[in-house]
């Protein structure tokens, strides 16, 4: 039983940094119809951000911070700007073509610019466990899971209670009546690549110390928060949540109770099953599209 | 012509599509707080019309000013900024936010500065103005239910509701009472010339329930074929023998 609650809070945790990405990629769904097949590597490039600035004696949450900047900067506005704006228009395939390319183009860059190796990055919680009625908990887990969870309530209580957080859900639930409204659809767009990109920054500070920083460090996590959103429903930011806790969880208690060889294929079958027989997803609504 | 020219000018609108002549010359007025009908069989232009005055698609050719300021082919962002409103045919409600919190939506970009909007209380000062609409419109009992999960008729006046709530100078309506159940109809016109008294826009309606535009527009449009046939009071335009076989044949 203390196995089965120790997995279970573990896999929480590493679900929850899936769900962080997989986040990302329903608003960006929602707010404007981009599907970013770089998400992975809009985690990997925080991480070396993160590096570089703790390798010019910043403390680690002052490199974080710069990063969470570079990244709203970069990988938020610079990317809608420079791929994003160009392609939205012309149905989600030039998107999906481009955002694989800028994946291989940025890993490219990196592994024969930077390294190919993988760098050790600090961890932001304490190392040890806690121990509570003989269950074993990392100080990591409980971090994990505290500040994915603050994420998440604060993101939650910017879109319901602020006024710009209504604008844009209203973008993203009818964006032609927004517009009619008034309400700046472009300046709305441009806030769901911003917080985009600094969820990618928090999931990098969240995953690297496990994963290393590495140039295909992006790989399996972009590949798992795809899954997470589909899982959950692309266009529900609760089914994002859902989705990545499912994934993660299970990984963990497959890894353990089955065979850890079988642990890399749960999110793929996860995948395959909702893909089949619920293809909107275990939250998602069916979307109607114009063909 | 109407009697106020100046307020909205809309002069010789063309709009193709290769060969096909969508809106083929089309000139009107409209004054301030006047308002105006736009009738005529499907296909007739009405809303290809409407989409070029709003900037949703730009004419071919022709102008529209809207106070002398030449409003052609601006994005329906500056033309909300300008205080224009439209309703489509179809509901274009935000479905997943309650009814209040839609009315709110529509009016709040016009609200204070960014970084006032940013952290500015949920309501933008707009809950009570809100809750006057909600009231005007009777949808008090189903205020904080999510707009998707009302009936059409009520997502319709919802609709309606939104497009009047930043006061706007002058609303296009597209069709406000297809989908309604006729006993609202007489409702939703009563509304409409409360809101012209109170509110003091100039509204531009289209719609095929002729007694509906009848009974509210001083002055009607028929469009036949994307062209003005007749224009005037309601009962000449209904009696003129060109509008008749426009819609009844020969």
């Amino acid at each position: 039983m203390g196995d089965f609650i120790h997995l279970l809070v573990s896999g929480t945790a590493t679900g929850a940094i899936y769900a962080l990405a997989a986040l990302g990629f329903t608003l960006l769904w929602q707010a404007a119809g981009v599907i970013n097949f770089s998400q992975g590597e809009f985690v990997m490039l925080p991480a070396f951000a993160m590096l570089f600035g703790i390798s010019f004696g910043l403390p680690l949450w002052l490199a974080f911070l710069v990063a969470c900047v570079l990244a709203a900067i970069v990988l938020g506005l610079g990317f809608k700007r420079a791929i994003a704006d160009r392609l939205m228009g012309h149905g989600v395939i030039p998107l999906v073509i481009a955002t694989l390319g800028v994946s291989i183009a940025v890993k490219s860059i990196v592994r024969a610019g930077y390294s190919a190796e993988a760098h050790p990055v600090p961890s932001p919680f304490p190392g040890g466990v806690l121990s509570i009625g003989g269950i074993n908990v990392s100080y990591a887990d409980i971090g994990t899971l505290v500040m994915a969870g603050a994420i998440v309530i604060g993101l939650q209580a910017f879109l319901n209670r602020t006024v710009t957080g209504r604008a844009m859900q209203a973008v993203a639930q009818n964006t032609e009546s927004a517009r009619v409204l008034g309400i700046d659809v472009r300046r709305m767009v441009a806030y769901v690549f911003g917080i985009n990109a600094v969820l990618a920054v928090v999931t990098a500070l969240l995953i690297a110390p496990t994963y290393l920083a590495k140039f295909d460090m992006g790989d399996s996590i972009g590949q798992k928060a795809f899954f997470a959103a589909i899982i959950g429903g692309f266009n529900q930011t609760r089914g994002a949540l859902l989705g990545g806790v499912l994934i993660g969880v299970l990984e963990n208690l497959v890894g353990f109770y089955v065979s850890p060889a079988y642990k890399e294929g749960v999110a793929l079958a996860l995948f395959l099953a909702v893909i089949l027989f619920r293809p909107e997803g275990l939250l998602g609504k069916a979307e109607e599209r114009k063909v | 012509m109407t009697a106020t020219p100046g307020f909205l000018d809309v002069r010789d609108v063309r709009k193709a599509y290769g060969a096909i002549k969508a809106v083929d010359g089309v000139s009107f007025s409209v004054g301030p707080g006047e308002i105006v009908g736009v009738i005529g069989p499907n296909g007739s232009g009405k809303t290809t019309l409407f989409n070029s005055i709003l900037g949703q698609i730009r004419p071919t050719s022709g102008s529209v000013e809207l106070c002398g300021e030449d409003i052609t082919g601006m994005s329906p962002l500056e033309l909300a900024r300008r205080g224009v409103g439209r309703t489509f045919q179809t509901l274009q409600v935000f479905g997943g936010l309650s009814v209040r919190d839609n009315l709110i939506a529509a009016a709040q970009e016009f609200k204070g500065t960014l970084p006032g909007r940013l952290f500015a209380k949920p309501d933008a000062g707009l809950g009570h103005h809100a809750d006057e609409m909600i009231e005007l419109f009777r949808l008090k009992h189903v205020a904080h239910l999510p707009a998707g999960r009302l009936s059409y008729g009520q997502q319709k006046l919802i609709d309606i509701a939104m497009a009047f709530m930043p006061a706007p100078r002058l609303v296009l309506l597209d069709e406000p009472c297809a989908g309604v159940n006729p006993s609202l109809v007489d409702q939703l016109r009563e509304l409409l010339v409360q809101l012209n008294r109170t509110q003091g826009g100039s509204f531009v309606v289209i719609e095929h329930n002729m007694d509906f535009i009848m009974k509210l527009c001083p002055h009607v449009i028929c469009m036949v074929e994307g062209k003005v046939l007749a224009e005037g009071k309601p009962a000449a335009v209904q009696a003129n023998p060109a509008v008749l076989e426009a819609y009844l044949g020969n």
